[in-house]
């Protein structure tokens, strides 16, 4: 009997990327989650998290960046974000993703990398937002931003360390 | 949830290529950055608003402002402060309020914002997805990306139906509603688990799906659908050109 | 490969997917030993043939179809030996994408295998990977959308399809292609009767030969299929026969696909009932009340099936039973059974609704997402003032009523049938008063539908089963009500109830078609087996 791994074929690459964004999006869009504090939050940083660590850096960055993008455009008086939300949260997925990399599975830098990314992705808001907005009214929205993100991340290494146990052949999937 | 912020229509807009539609992104843009006088600017925004209005009615124009009025609102407290430049206007009891180089900035700011939110919306209005990535094709994303983006277009609508499945299931069996605010990760965890595991089981099939329809060979794709080439196209990119020179003018004028 | 050679040869295969935890011997046999799904698997399909595979859900049909296909072990990993030859090649080591025109594949989730936005591009796709010319590829789509009989529909989205439109668009990608094999793993299930006929037709006049993997025996499958085999315990047992062999049909009773139903578990004398009054619902943005149900009492202590087409409204009451939704006019409440107009236990709310009513999505994966069946058996107990041993001990009881034999596996892993049975165990251990199980027929054959009912019925006072099935209906319940547009249209007891001259709207949908004389009616018998 000939034992045979999982093929990663472009055919499968497409296929990953491709749901996770399709994730994204819906956790960014769909998804809104109250605090206790104050208004809403989604829940996208959460899938970007999650795909950064499972699936790694490369499947992080596009399917973060896409699917907030895709998120942006789907909401129509937020669609000017989109190409802002490409790159930012394309970034957050790199960085969570290469971090994590370093050593696979240690939790520290999972968090180290969730923390990273987060900065990224609220410092990359705040800079785009000075010429579209303002400073000051980029500046409202960091608190915001780091609060999802934070969120993101806490969510984002538990789901994906659940995840990883309850679907094993999921470990395989790295490329 | 319709994976879709456009209604199909007739309009001008509508019937505008979609290879033109993309180009005038960057260029709302690029007209909205270049130096120009706050009254330019908001011409420029007032055209925009005037084509939403002429060509997907009126009523569009609220939604934007509707959700982002607080934004306008930060704008005009929180930009004069910052901009203390030039003649006072405003001043009450001993303190300047507003000046003359706040006001400037202020209504740059408030003009680029709703100039450039217009103006992608007026676009993701009235061009569909579809068409985006075919435009999208044209322009050199290979096909990989672009069958990418529409595999993710076509699977949104069913992953927002899992979110809403799984957070039923997870409710009835600890039996109904949760009384008061439930923990967020205690609540989230599990739902979030269940429906990662779903989208992660269905990416094996979808490539075996891929496969079996013949991606991944190596002789060169067809395409069967593609953006009409031919006068249409050359009367919408006449029209562009047109509009660039209008929004970039300014440019031009300093140069 | 002279004409008499065989279009499909599979010789000797053995299959196995990869260990769960990354352990597990290479050995056959002995502790961690993976578990062969295939086992040394021999069977031909001639050319010009339309050969039916019958197996119960978790016999490895789905698996066996993918290996022709060249899908598997390439996406899932594994361990294999045997030799499937198409057209007299070998495929084993030949990617699909190279199969495209020897072997088209529909599967029974039709969410699977549709991908784009247009029904026109969806068919188009196989033709563009395999560089036709666009003219050519225009002609075969349009004829190939006709034939199926969704001529308008080029630009539709294929989200928004019905289930049986979405299995016709599946089919009109096969016709587009041509290929020499066609496999239709359990494919018919959502479509109406005329189809399931016109599709086989169809497949018979293009194809080389066709290949049906089926749970269930229905006069159809009789009727067009040339050659019959049984999977079962990852071998074929017996066939090829044709139609009428005894031999086979008793294979099959035992292998409980044919539909030797019990009858339904006896009545238990429990008062109480739930009671619905005056409910009338509609979803947000319909016009006028889509749902309106006046007067129905659901004793707990019968099993009662609800039947209905598509659309008729039998989720949307299933989730306002159980409290998922709120209906805008009337009340719900407990009270004693059969009792007058007011409901006499006082209206509930939802919360207290989905205290005491379960409701079983047809998806188990919904409510999956720990690592092993231990946990998710322990996790609504482990939240009530119950003793770490007795929660060990009703947790291995239960698995051991639901033939969950291994207590360690990943539940995400487990095939279909069993994640099934995980789901009803998990509702089982949680004592809910009433369990409402939704499509039960789907996937599960005849014989693991009249187990899961008896041990369910044998603690849950009150049953209801969401079917297609009409025969299912009369034989394994109490009780069939009958919903149409969102109203229930009859009310009788199973006895009495008539699958043969039940509205053409009810019959023309799902398994049991009106003018498909039902599985009973073929063998003549219904056999009464007692509960084992």
């Amino acid at each position: 009997m000939i034992e045979e791994k999982p093929a990663v074929s472009p055919a499968f690459r497409v296929a990953s990327i491709a749901i996770l964004a399709a994730v994204t999006t819906v956790l960014t869009r769909v998804v809104q989650v109250p605090l206790p504090a104050r208004g809403y939050i989604n829940l996208g940083d959460v899938a970007i998290v999650f795909t950064a660590i499972t699936l790694g850096p490369f499947s992080g960055a596009i399917s973060g960046g896409l699917g907030t993008a895709l998120a942006d455009l789907l909401s129509g008086p937020y669609a000017f974000w989109a190409p802002i939300s490409l790159v930012v949260h394309g970034l957050q997925g790199l960085l969570v993703g290469l971090l994590s990399r370093v050593r696979p599975g240690n939790l520290g830098l999972q968090v180290v990398g969730g923390i990273v990314g987060m900065a990224v992705m609220a410092g990359g808001y705040f800079l785009a937002g000075i010429f579209i907005e303002g400073a000051g009214p980029s500046l409202t929205e960091v608190p915001g931003n780091l609060i999802q993100g934070g969120v993101g991340v806490v969510l984002g290494i538990l789901v994906a360390a659940a995840v990883l146990r309850a679907y094993p052949p999921l470990r395989q999937w790295k490329w | 949830m319709i994976a879709e912020f456009y209604v199909p229509g007739a309009s001008f807009l509508h019937q505008w290529d979609a290879r033109a539609k993309l180009l005038f992104l960057p260029l709302v843009l690029a007209a909205f950055f270049v130096p120009s006088t706050p009254l330019v600017l908001l011409l420029l925004t007032a055209t925009i608003a005037a084509v939403i209005a002429i060509a997907l009615g009126p009523s569009q124009l609220v939604p934007p402002l509707k959700t982002l009025w607080p934004v306008l609102v930060l704008i005009t407290v929180l930009t004069p402060p910052f901009h203390p430049e030039g003649a006072a206007l405003l001043r009450i009891g001993g303190v300047t309020l507003l000046t003359h180089g706040g006001l400037t900035t202020t209504l740059t700011l408030l003009a680029r914002f709703l100039g450039i939110t217009y103006g992608f919306f007026a676009v993701v209005r009235a061009m569909s997805l579809d068409d985006l990535v075919l435009g999208l094709r044209w322009f050199g994303l290979p096909y990989g990306a672009c069958l990418v983006v529409t595999i993710t277009l076509r699977t949104i609508p069913a992953l927002a139906l899992t979110w809403h499945a799984v957070r039923d299931a997870h409710r009835l069996r600890a039996g109904g509603s949760a009384r008061g605010r439930p923990p967020i990760v205690k609540t989230y965890v599990p739902v979030l688990t269940s429906v990662m595991i779903e989208a992660v089981k269905g990416i094996p099939v979808l490539a075996m799906a891929l496969e079996s329809r013949g991606f991944g060979r190596r002789n060169p794709r067809t395409s069967f659908s593609g953006l009409k080439a031919g006068s249409r196209l050359f009367v919408d990119a006449m029209g562009l050109a047109a509009a660039a020179a209008a929004l970039l003018w300014p440019l031009v004028v300093r140069w | 490969m002279t004409h008499h050679d065989p279009l499909l040869a599979v010789q000797q295969l053995s299959f196995r997917y990869p260990s769960a935890t990354g352990a597990g011997t290479q050995a056959a046999t002995g502790p961690g030993a993976r578990r062969l799904v295939l086992d040394d698997l021999s069977f031909s399909v001639r050319a010009a043939s339309t050969s039916v595979i019958l197996g119960r859900a978790d016999a490895g049909k789905t698996t066996l179809a993918r290996i022709i296909a060249g899908l598997v072990p390439r996406f899932t990993g594994g361990g294999i030996a045997g030799e499937v030859r198409l057209l007299g090649s070998p495929t084993r080591s030949v990617p699909p994408y190279d199969l495209v025109q020897s072997v088209g594949l529909v599967a029974q989730d039709s969410e699977e295998q549709l991908f784009t936005t247009r029904c026109d591009t969806e068919v188009a796709f196989a033709l563009e990977s395999l560089g036709m010319d666009r003219a050519v590829m225009r002609h075969r789509v349009t004829q190939g959308l006709e034939r199926v009989g969704l001529a308008g529909f080029a630009g539709r989205n294929p989200a928004t399809l019905s289930g049986g439109e979405k299995k016709r668009l599946l089919v009109a990608c096969l016709l587009a292609v041509q290929p020499q094999l066609w496999i239709l793993d359990e494919a018919l299930g959502e479509l109406d009767f005329e189809w399931k006929v016109r599709i086989l037709e169809l497949a018979s006049e293009t194809a080389g030969a066709t290949l049906l993997m089926e749970s269930r025996w229905s006069s159809l499958v009789e009727s067009r299929g040339t050659s019959f085999h049984l999977l079962d315990e990852g071998r074929i047992r017996a066939g090829p026969r044709g139609s009428a062999d005894t031999e086979l049909l008793l294979a099959l009773d035992e292998a409980g696909i044919r539909p030797s139903l019990r009858a339904a578990p006896p009545r238990v004398q429990v008062a109480g009932a739930l009671q619905v009054r005056g409910v009338r619902f509609r979803f947000p943005g319909e016009q006028g009340f889509g749902l309106a149900v006046d007067h129905l009492d659901l004793g707990f202590g019968e099993v009662c099936a609800l039947v209905g087409r598509n659309g008729s409204g039998k989720s949307t009451l299933a989730r306002i039973l159980c409290g998922l939704l709120r209906p805008q006019v009337g009340s719900i409440g407990f009270g004693r059974a059969a009792s007058g107009q007011a409901a006499d236990g006082g209206e509930a709310s939802p919360a207290d609704l989905g205290a005491r009513i379960g409701y079983l999505f047809q998806n188990p994966d919904h409510q999956i997402f720990l690592p092993t069946v231990r946990e998710e058996l322990a996790l609504g107990l482990r939240a009530s003032r119950v003793s770490r041993a007795e929660v060990e001990r009703r947790v291995s009881q239960a698995a051991e009523l639901f033939d969950l034999a291994d207590l360690d596996a990943p539940p995400a892993l487990l095939s279909y049938g069993a994640r099934r049975r995980l789901q009803a165990a998990t509702y089982f251990l949680l004592e809910r008063d009433l369990l409402i199980l939704d499509e039960i027929d789907s996937g599960l054959s005849y014989g693991e539908i009249s187990r899961l009912v008896d041990r369910l019925a044998s603690r849950v006072p009150g049953l209801v089963l969401i079917t297609h099935d009409l025969a299912l209906a009369r034989s394994a319940c109490h009780r069939v009500l009958v919903m149409e547009h969102g109203r229930i249209v009859r009310d009788s007891p199973a006895p009495a109830f008539d699958p043969g001259a039940a509205d053409g709207s009810v019959a023309a949908s799902g398994a049991g078609g009106a003018r498909d004389p039902g599985p009973a009616g073929a063998s003549g018998t219904v056999s009464r087996e007692g509960s084992s």
